[in-house]
């Protein structure tokens, strides 16, 4: 199982870093979903032996549902609707926040080790894929440019949250996969309610032109 | 030196040299087979070599000696980074701690003879050209170090025949993703510098979009015949150390490690070919995102082996 | 040490007559380059003895200033620094004398011939020197005379402000080394540069007196942000200066460095470190300037930058290394950076010299304006070829030999090397890995738009070879580079000494560490000479294939375009704009001002383009003139009248005189 298991965080990273150089949002909106799919192997992988089936199937499958299928779906409506289909040349170019996302891997990966936590690690990759995914996705969210991309990079933080948050499960059942989907959903509205009225004041997506609000 | 030991010395030196220019012919081929058509034979390459030997050559006004000087040490420091690599079943026939800087240093001085003596014959195509060649190759070769760095880390070695030598089993048991993730990164860094699809598209006839063939278009007779058996050498390299890293070091034994080596190329020229078959070739500014990408992906295996 | 002494006064005495012999310029100009010839000859010898294993040589002179005594040693330390300064300036010497023969008439050639002179002596008493005060004038002495021959032709505006720039970094960077050997004489009670070792920095904060040397010193070695000097200062001086400047007078800076650290405790690895990313982002940001440059020299000038911050890298690894208990490591990067520093030496030599011959020719330093100079300079052009074909680090050049014992030295590191040193040595080998390919990209341009194709302007066209008075000395520095590095194993044996004294390590384990590859007769050199071998091999064979089936002569093939002209061929700029426009990082882009053809009959269109340096335009630049706002308020002082600044003199004196009296009294 832990084999299997860190399979599946590499593959996270990898996503991270597919996303950071994508610049097509259709293809960066399905590693987005197929990451999400991904994560919800996780808590099956990761579950302790004496642990109570009915829970993890229900964290397993809302977290495919929401993060793997449903937002997705949102997203690529809202790609259509506003009729974007690439990122726009974004604030930090791609050669560099891959760059730095991989450093930002590198160092999350060296020494996550080290970090004081306050339960047992339950595998040695999780701690240190939750950082990478949640400092990918920070990148994203400062670097691009579009609204739709952005939530995107929001997407990617709220994945690796929902890592971090695995750690925590056994610690503080159901209050965790409930502030996480709670959070992600709440999220996803208020961005989409942004992109709406972006997309009807400018006929635009670029945050860019946010600035001509000032006075 | 036993008597046994020189045979497969011969042997290795064979391989290296007469084998190459079948690389080329299969990657062809799957090409043709996957598009529906017949293609030419799998030794095309061999054929063509032959003509342009006995062909005169034809000189830009331009040109002096640098343009002759890029046909033959690229060739020369092709063959030579052969050398260096692990035969079947048998170390290289010149192998020390560090000789990877030595392979990346000949491959550089065969790129540096070559540049020049596209520049050689002031052409703005072929400058162009050369130009890229360069470029994309700085970004590859950082990703080719970190590649041969986390196979060097895994098993322990600093040779390129101990890294993919008997030691190599052992680290694929314990080190299987980072191992993976480095053979792909090492195989787009040949793709690069192959000047294969997705960086560059060895079969178009546009100068405007070529890197290699573009520096090359001068080069006439048996200047071209180095040309083509450089670039086929180059791809035995990368094909050989590929083969030797996927297929685990397949056999101790010369027999099977000739037949492992074998089947690796041919995994190879086909995966080659698969690849060129099913994808385009990236627009110009997209080539460094994925060599950057290359690098980091084998960057973050070293992590993987590091913690 | 009677030779070096000799050798001293040599360059002293060559560099008066010379001056005396101001009004007979033909044989000022002999005696001066015999006197320099003469003294780097003499010197050379005491220099290689002590590194083949001779006692340290010592010298102990009454010497009246205060504070001051006339103590020099050549220990390994110095005499690894000393071997390139005489070396290079022999050839360097002879190319000047060929240099001067145009301006034989002009005014100001005596100073300049004995500021020469003198400044040779000077660099090889800053090595030698081991009292403070001794090191500190011969420092200012070093940087005087230099400034006064970088500004041989200051009638032009751009080379005074290049002097300028370079006496104000020369004088900014010495006022640290001042508080630097303030700081570390208080604690020795003396100013000789054993008592300091003796006490090893006593109560000095190691981390600030590494921190005075490295600014005081990396302004010379031009470490970065400090390198701004750099790039004006070689292009305006004439190019046998900048050969000795860019061979050695940098190489003092990472010298100072380095006697510093023999005179602090054993550094921890924080220090390793800080000289580590220090170098990184010098070799970086320096080859990446390099790659914008239009004019030769500056290029040449910025890939300086780049060699010096490759040595401090690998010297920055050795220190770390040493810190973290690998001795052997240690030893092979400090193996390394000093062999570093002899090759570059040369070939950097090699190559301002040949740039120097290229510019005589031409009478431009403009790449976009020469174009096929290989073809009308083939001897000059020939040898410029051969020196970027050994600073992007080609095998069988000497560039290539000490680059392969840096990147082997930090394998070694990132294979054995535990959680995050393994990680930071693989990360500084990517890192020097991405700065030998964008070397070969410098380096294909400045070889490939300078002599290579059709002539860019007429300049260019007209030119003419020189004689061997000019390359004469130039193939021997040529052959040298070749034999370094065919050969880098005998030169390994006569740097280990000056490693082991730097690492504290014994000299014979510091030998064995480069391994069986680097030996005379290794595998690396059986590697390099198979690659020579097979080279010739097919060169042969392809002579006689073409003398067999003959060759035909035509136009280059203009893809279809058949009023081809020199005018279509790629230009310098085009060729960096892909890596420059696309990859570098937005403070190192060039600034292009661009004015389209428009409309279907066209007006006259325009492309500008400027390197910028982030350190000159974000750093130094607003600093400097925040700073001239705040002085002018100073210059009410300033009348010009004679007797008002006496009167400032003289209330000063008082001033001080009083405070004295106030403090002694009771």
């Amino acid at each position: 199982m832990t084999a299997f298991a860190q399979t599946v965080f590499i593959l996270v990273v990898m996503i991270d870093f597919f996303v950071l150089a994508s610049s097509r949002l259709k293809a960066a909106i399905g590693a987005v979903a197929a990451q999400g799919a991904l994560l919800a192997l996780l808590p099956i992988l990761l579950a302790p032996q004496e642990l109570h089936v009915a829970h993890v199937l229900a964290l397993s499958l809302g977290a495919l549902l929401v993060k793997g299928i449903g937002i997705p779906y949102l997203l690529r409506w809202a790609m259509r609707e506003a009729s974007v289909s690439r990122e726009v040349e974004p604030v930090v170019g791609y050669v560099p926040s891959l760059v730095l996302g991989g450093l930002g891997v590198m160092l999350a990966f060296a020494f996550s080790a080290t970090l004081p936590l306050p339960t047992p690690e339950k595998h040695p990759y999780l701690v240190a894929t939750s950082l990478s995914t949640v400092w990918t996705g920070l990148l994203l969210v400062v670097s691009r440019q579009k609204a739709v991309s952005q939530v995107l990079g929001f997407l990617v933080l709220e994945n690796g949250v929902f890592v971090f948050g695995l750690l925590l499960s056994d610690f503080m059942p159901w209050m965790v996969e409930a502030g996480v989907l709670l959070d992600l959903f709440a999220a996803v509205f208020v961005m989409g309610i942004v992109i709406f009225h972006i997309h009807r004041t400018f006929s635009s997506l670029d945050t860019g032109k946010l600035s001509a609000l000032r006075d | 030196m036993t008597l046994h030991a020189l045979a497969r010395a011969a042997l290795q030196l064979a391989l290296l040299v007469l084998l190459p220019p079948l690389l080329p012919g299969l990657v062809a081929r799957v090409k043709a087979r996957v598009a529906g058509r017949q293609g030419p034979p799998v030794w095309q390459l061999y054929a063509d070599l032959a003509r342009l030997c006995r062909k005169g050559e034809v000189k830009s006004l331009t040109a002096g000696a640098p343009f002759h000087l890029g046909p033959v040490v690229g060739a020369a420091g092709a063959l030579a980074a052969g050398l260096l690599v692990p035969g079947p079943g048998s170390p290289a026939l010149l192998s020390f701690q560090g000789d990877l800087f030595l392979l990346t240093g000949l491959l550089a001085a065969g790129r540096f003879a070559t540049v020049l003596a596209a520049l050689d014959t002031g052409s703005a195509f072929e400058g162009m050209g050369a130009a890229r060649e360069v470029t994309f190759a700085s970004l590859a070769e950082p990703a080719l170090f970190v590649c041969l760095l986390v196979l060097s880390r895994a098993t322990g070695e600093l040779s390129l025949s101990g890294m993919l030598g008997p030691a190599l089993p052992g680290a694929w048991a314990q080190w299987a993703p980072a191992l993976l993730l480095c053979a792909v990164a090492l195989f787009v860094v040949a793709l690069a510098e192959n000047s294969r699809i997705p960086v560059d598209d060895p079969t178009t006839h546009l100068e405007l979009t070529m890197i290699h063939e573009v520096m090359v278009l001068d080069h006439s007779g048996p200047d071209l015949a180095l040309v083509l058996y450089g670039a086929a050498v180059k791809l035995y390299v990368f094909g050989a150390l590929l083969a030797r890293l996927t297929l685990g070091g397949a056999g101790q034994g010369i027999l099977s490690g000739a037949l492992g080596l074998l089947l690796g190329l041919g995994l190879f020229a086909g995966t080659v070919g698969l690849v060129e078959s099913s994808m385009a070739r990236l627009r110009l500014v997209r080539v460094p995102q994925l060599l950057v990408g290359a690098g980091v992906l084998s960057l973050f295996a070293f992590v993987l082996l590091v913690r | 040490m009677g030779p070096f002494v000799a050798a001293l006064a040599i360059f002293l005495a060559g560099g008066l007559a010379a001056l005396g012999l101001s009004a007979r310029p033909r044989l000022a100009v002999g005696v001066a380059t015999g006197a320099a010839v003469a003294g780097c000859a003499l010197g050379l010898w005491p220099a290689l003895a002590v590194l083949a294993g001779g006692q340290p040589l010592d010298l102990s002179l009454a010497w009246n200033p205060p504070l001051a005594a006339f103590h020099l040693r050549l220990d390994p330390l110095a005499a690894t620094f000393l071997v390139p300064l005489f070396a290079l300036g022999i050839p360097a010497s002879l190319f000047g004398a060929w240099y001067l023969r145009p301006q034989l008439g002009r005014r100001g050639l005596g100073a300049f011939l004995c500021a020469y002179d003198l400044f040779l002596g000077t660099l090889a008493l800053v090595f030698a020197a081991r009292q403070a005060v001794l090191l500190l004038a011969a420092w200012e002495a070093m940087a005087i005379t230099s400034f006064l021959l970088v500004s041989f032709d200051h009638q032009e505006q751009e080379v005074r402000r290049a002097g300028l720039v370079y006496l104000v970094a020369s004088h900014l960077g010495a006022a640290f080394l001042f508080a630097l050997f303030l700081l570390l004489g208080r604690e020795a009670g003396s100013f000789d540069l054993d008592a300091m070792a003796a006490v090893r920095g006593g109560a000095v904060a190691p981390a600030l007196a590494f921190a005075l040397a490295l600014v005081g010193f990396g302004v010379k070695a031009g470490l970065p942000p400090l390198h701004l000097w750099l790039p004006e200062a070689h292009p305006a001086a004439p190019s046998h200066v900048s050969a000795l400047m860019s061979g050695v007078l940098v190489k003092a800076g990472i010298y100072g460095i380095l006697r510093v650290v023999t005179l602090l405790p054993p550094p921890p690895v924080a220090h390793g470190v800080a000289l580590l990313v220090v170098g990184l982002t010098g070799a970086l940001g320096g080859i990446t300037l390099a790659l914008g440059q239009r004019d030769l020299k500056r290029a040449l000038a910025c890939s300086t930058i780049e060699n010096v911050g490759i040595i401090t890298a690998a010297l920055g690894a050795a220190l770390s290394a040493r810190a973290l208990g690998s001795p052997g490591i240690a030893a092979l990067a400090a193996l390394a950076a000093l062999l570093h520093v002899w090759n570059h030496a040369l070939m950097k030599g090699l190559a301002f010299l040949s740039a120097g011959a290229v510019v005589h020719a031409t009478g431009t330093r403009d790449l976009e304006s020469m174009g096929g100079l290989l073809a009308r300079l083939p001897a000059v052009g020939a040898l410029l070829l051969a020196a970027c074909a050994a600073l992007a680090a080609l095998p069988p050049w000497n560039g290539f030999a000490s680059e392969w014992l840096v990147f082997t030295a930090l394998l070694h590191g990132a294979v054995s090397g535990p959680g995050a040193a393994g990680l930071g040595a693989a990360l500084a080998l990517t890192a020097l890995a991405l700065v030998s390919g964008l070397a070969a990209l410098a380096f294909t341009r400045i070889a490939g738009v300078a002599l290579l194709g059709e002539p860019r302007s007429d300049a260019a066209r007209a030119a003419h070879a020189p004689g061997p008075a000019a390359w004469g000395p130039l193939l021997a520095l040529a052959v040298a580079c070749l034999a370094l590095g065919l050969f880098p194993g005998a030169a390994l044996r006569l740097v280990a000494p000056g490693a082991a004294q730097l690492l504290d390590l014994p000299a014979a384990e510091v030998a064995a560490a480069a391994g069986p590859a680097i030996r005379v007769g290794g595998a690396l050199q059986r590697g390099v000479l198979a690659f020579l071998a097979l080279g010739l091999a097919l060169e042969l064979w392809r002579r006689r294939r073409v003398k067999l089936l003959g060759q035909a002569r035509a136009g280059t093939w203009g893809c279809g375009f058949t009023r081809s002209s020199p005018r279509v061929q790629y230009t310098a700029s085009s060729y960096s704009q892909l890596l420059l426009s696309t990859l570098a990082p937005r403070l190192l882009q060039p600034r292009a001002r661009v004015t389209p053809p428009r409309g279907i009959f066209p007006g006259p269109a325009r492309f500008e383009q400027r390197v910028q340096d982030p350190a000159e335009e974000r750093l130094f630049g607003p600093l400097f003139h925040a700073a001239a706002r705040r002085f002018r308020l100073l210059r009410g002082l300033q009348s010009g009248r004679l007797n008002l600044q006496l009167l400032y003199t003289l209330v000063t004196l008082v001033a001080l005189v009083l405070l004295l009296a106030l403090r002694s009294a009771p």
